[in-house]
């Protein structure tokens, strides 16, 4: 009853600013600009069509790393989205008359979760349609198979959603752990932008430390979906090294239910001043 | 109709770290009255507000709304309703979203935020971002989301912040409004003048502690007041008044008479057939009262639970600036009154601030003076009899009420005012007041070390002059130099105080101490 009204509370509240349309748009731009040139470049190359002695591209699996381009490079969206749920409450001092009207911190919180899922399927499949329409466009332009009839496909947007869904639960527990929103925004831009790709680049190159990389959050929304560019344009960071799609998904629930746990016992239910 | 709460403090405590916000806060805030909340600025009173709503955990104690927990409230914005602070907005979010967001937190009909847009008059900008609202608007929006649930309680912290006039007056009227249809209302205010006439009881809270509650009328002491009467022929109203038996003391803007309506002392004139220039009533300005129960110049019995007998019915001469102290805490006691003299220099700052006058700074010094002068009467109450003590010259001594009311104690022994006054301070007997005034009387000694006698005259101060006697505490001393260093006018004047300091100190010498508050000056 009380999560309902605080639920339908979070909705209005995360559609009447400007925040998500604006987010959402970048997001499309983004992923749809970096799919095309990829999906330019990839098709090309396997199709042959490059001038010069550029390497042949096996054009099997294409289609699933081009869609695929939607989490690869596309998760910090979810995540910034679920974060600024959580931290605009706190730089706005809206976390006052919110806590006023549901006293118990926990239905927000849940009420935020929630809504989280929500955005997280609008976001995902806005994701998943900015990188496979111009991506499957492209394969179609040059002669190459969509592999859109596939069902492996579908599941691959499906879990692509799924992805999309988890990072914004692993968002909001960022926003409730840490409440400075700027602090919250570079923090996961650094991360996910900086921290987890180079980690990530130089495991392969050394050796054991795939074991740990393939556990960051990245690694495992990348084994979840089952395919990335990011896998596929490092040397030896496919095979035997991701996760079973699954275990990835299991490992990114975890991040976000540890961050929402810990944002939840030492952030959300301290003094509201 | 909703029906208005009470709201019950009890014990509460908050510490953030090593400081104490708000320290055993006990109080209760009744329904159908306006209740203000009155401290400075950093008193605990919008951490108080926050422990009631839930928003701040207690260290210590328990805030409750009709008898439960804000949390456990089934409906909280249907049972109280808070405007915290003017900021709690998205910019980027309409009013009237902001609004939506939190009815339909609370399951309320979305009808209410239209209505409530219009009760506090933001029915056309409801669909305007909150961006661009003024710092007005904000508080008006935020007094919309207070009454978003139509509660019988509401809680206000700094209403009147960036209201311009109307606003205000506007605001006053609103909430005096809802106290009339049984409603619980608890406004907070750091400023005294602005709720006064909004309110009909205060609870005034000073470093986290309760000094007083109960109605703003009986915040100062009835008795406190005097008829101030004055004539062309002084001479000759004394006489009559002499005559009449009445006592009276000589200020310089005129005579005060106490325990007698201005009615009674113009008859007195009347019949001796002398002319009046002025008859008017005075009592203790509440600010004055306020200010000095938040400085801590001033305990309320009402703050002291179990408060003893001497402490529970405060002669006026009690009511002056020596602060009993508290009943419940002897031990503290000594440390508290040793800063008595700190907090009257931050008076004398304060006043200096807005007197803007030499005479200002001097005036509120007189604090400091007042307990040292007091202290030394304890002195002499366990040693010497006052009497002895009393120079038989006819020199006054001069005492000090809040009312800022210059009261010239007559050196007659007999007369009774003083013998109520000795009383009272008879029943005094704690120890840790006659530790304070051997400490006080130390400093007294060792400002009269530090300006040696001079020879000056000995005459008593002229009666209408009083101000340019008085203690001189560090206070006086730094407010002097202060206002030295802008005109050589002031500097002059600055001199002739520490003249007149010297004076004091020779008669000091002569074990009669006088400390003088010219309130007449800083107002």
């Amino acid at each position: 009853m009380s999560l309902a009204h605080a639920t339908r509370s979070e909705v209005t509240k995360q559609f009447s600013t400007s925040m998500w349309w604006i987010l959402a748009i970048v997001l499309v731009a983004y992923v749809g600009f970096t799919a095309a040139v990829l999906g330019f470049v990839f098709a090309a190359a396997s199709s042959g069509s490059l001038p010069g002695n550029a390497p042949q591209i096996p054009a099997e699996g294409l289609p699933a790393i081009l869609y695929s381009t939607a989490t690869a490079v596309g998760y910090v969206f979810p995540l910034l989205i679920g974060t600024l749920m959580v931290t605009t409450e706190f730089r706005h001092k809206t976390l006052t008359p919110t806590f006023l009207a549901t006293p118990k911190r926990g239905v927000v919180l849940w009420a935020k979760i929630v809504v989280g899922i929500g955005v997280g399927v609008l976001f995902g499949v806005l994701g998943v349609l900015s990188s496979a329409v111009p991506a499957a466009g492209l394969l179609a332009g040059y002669g190459l198979g969509t592999d859109l009839t596939s069902a492996d496909t579908w599941a691959l947007f499906g879990r692509m959603i799924l992805a999309f869904v988890l990072w914004v639960l692993v968002g909001i527990g960022v926003g409730a752990l840490i409440r400075n929103q700027v602090g919250a925004i570079v923090g996961v831009l650094v991360f996910t932008q900086f921290l987890e790709p180079v980690g990530r680049a130089a495991a392969a190159f050394v050796d054991g430390l795939s074991d740990v990389t393939r556990f960051l959050p990245g690694a495992a929304s990348d084994a979840l979906v089952g395919a990335s560019v990011f896998t596929a344009a490092t040397p030896g960071g496919t095979g035997g090294d991701a996760l079973e799609w699954w275990v990835g998904g299991a490992v990114l629930l975890g991040y976000a239910a540890v961050f929402l746990a810990l944002g939840h016992l030492f952030s959300w239910r301290r003094d509201v001043t | 109709m909703p029906e208005g709460q009470v709201l019950e403090f009890s014990g509460v405590t908050k510490r953030f770290g090593a400081v104490t916000a708000v320290s055993d806060f006990s109080a209760r805030v009744e329904p159908g009255l306006v209740t203000g909340f009155l401290g400075p600025n950093g008193a605990g009173k919008t951490t108080s507000l926050r422990i009631l709503l839930g928003l701040v955990r207690a260290t210590g104690g328990s805030a409750t709304i009709g008898g439960a927990s804000y949390a456990s409230l089934s409906h909280p914005l249907q049972s109280v309703g808070a405007v915290l602070e003017a900021s709690s907005f998205h910019p980027g979010r309409t009013a009237a979203n902001h609004l939506k967001v939190y009815a339909q937190a609370a399951g309320l009909p979305l009808a209410r935020v239209d209505e409530t847009l219009g009760l506090v008059g933001l029915a056309d900008v409801g669909g305007r971002k909150v961006g661009g609202y003024s710092l007005g608007m904000r508080q008006r929006l935020g007094l919309a989301y207070a009454l978003l649930g139509d509660p019988g309680v509401l809680v206000l912290d700094e209403p009147a912040n960036g209201l311009d006039p109307e606003g205000i007056k506007w605001m006053r009227g609103f909430l005096r409004q809802l106290a009339r249809e049984g409603r619980t209302v608890f406004v907070s205010s750091h400023l005294l003048s602005e709720v006064q006439q909004t309110v009909d009881s205060v609870l005034i809270i000073s470093q986290g502690r309760l000094v007083y509650q109960g109605a703003l009328e009986d915040l100062a002491d009835p008795a406190e007041s005097a008829t101030i009467v004055d004539s062309p022929d002084r001479a000759a109203l004394s006489a009559a008044l002499k005559d009449a038996g009445v006592n009276f003391d000589l200020l310089r803007s005129g005579l005060t008479v106490r325990g007698l309506d201005p009615a009674a002392v113009g008859a007195i004139a009347a019949s001796a057939g002398v002319a009046l220039s002025s008859l008017q009533r005075r009592g203790p300005a509440l600010e004055e009262v306020f200010l000095d129960l938040v400085s801590g110049a001033r305990v309320h019995p009402t703050a002291v639970a179990g408060a003893a007998p001497a402490v529970a019915a405060p002669t006026p001469a009690m009511a002056t600036d020596a602060a009993p102290p508290a009943p419940d805490e002897p031990a503290a006691s000594a440390a508290e009154n040793d800063t008595d003299a700190e907090a009257s220099a931050v008076a004398a700052d304060l006043d200096a601030g807005t007197g803007g006058s030499p005479g200002a700074a001097i005036a509120v010094g007189a604090a400091a003076g007042a307990a040292a002068w007091t202290a030394e009467d304890d002195e002499s109450d366990a040693e010497p009899p006052v009497d002895a003590a009393v120079d038989p010259s006819p020199s006054p001594t001069f005492a000090v009420a809040s009312t800022g009311v210059i009261d010239i104690i007559p050196f007659d022994a007999g007369d009774p005012e003083t013998d109520a006054y000795q009383d009272g301070l008879a029943l005094d007997e704690d120890p840790d007041v006659e530790a304070l005034g051997a400490i006080d009387a130390e400093l007294s000694d060792a400002d009269a070390d530090a300006d040696p006698p001079l020879g000056a005259d000995a005459d008593p101060v002229s009666g209408d002059r009083p101000w340019e006697t008085y203690v001189k505490t560090e206070a006086d001393l730094e407010a002097d130099a202060f206002f030295a260093s802008f005109t050589a006018a002031e500097a002059a004047a600055a001199r002739e105080a520490e003249d007149a300091a010297s004076d004091l100190a020779e008669k000091e010498d002569d074990g009669d101490t006088r400390a003088v508050d010219e309130g007449d000056e800083s107002r």
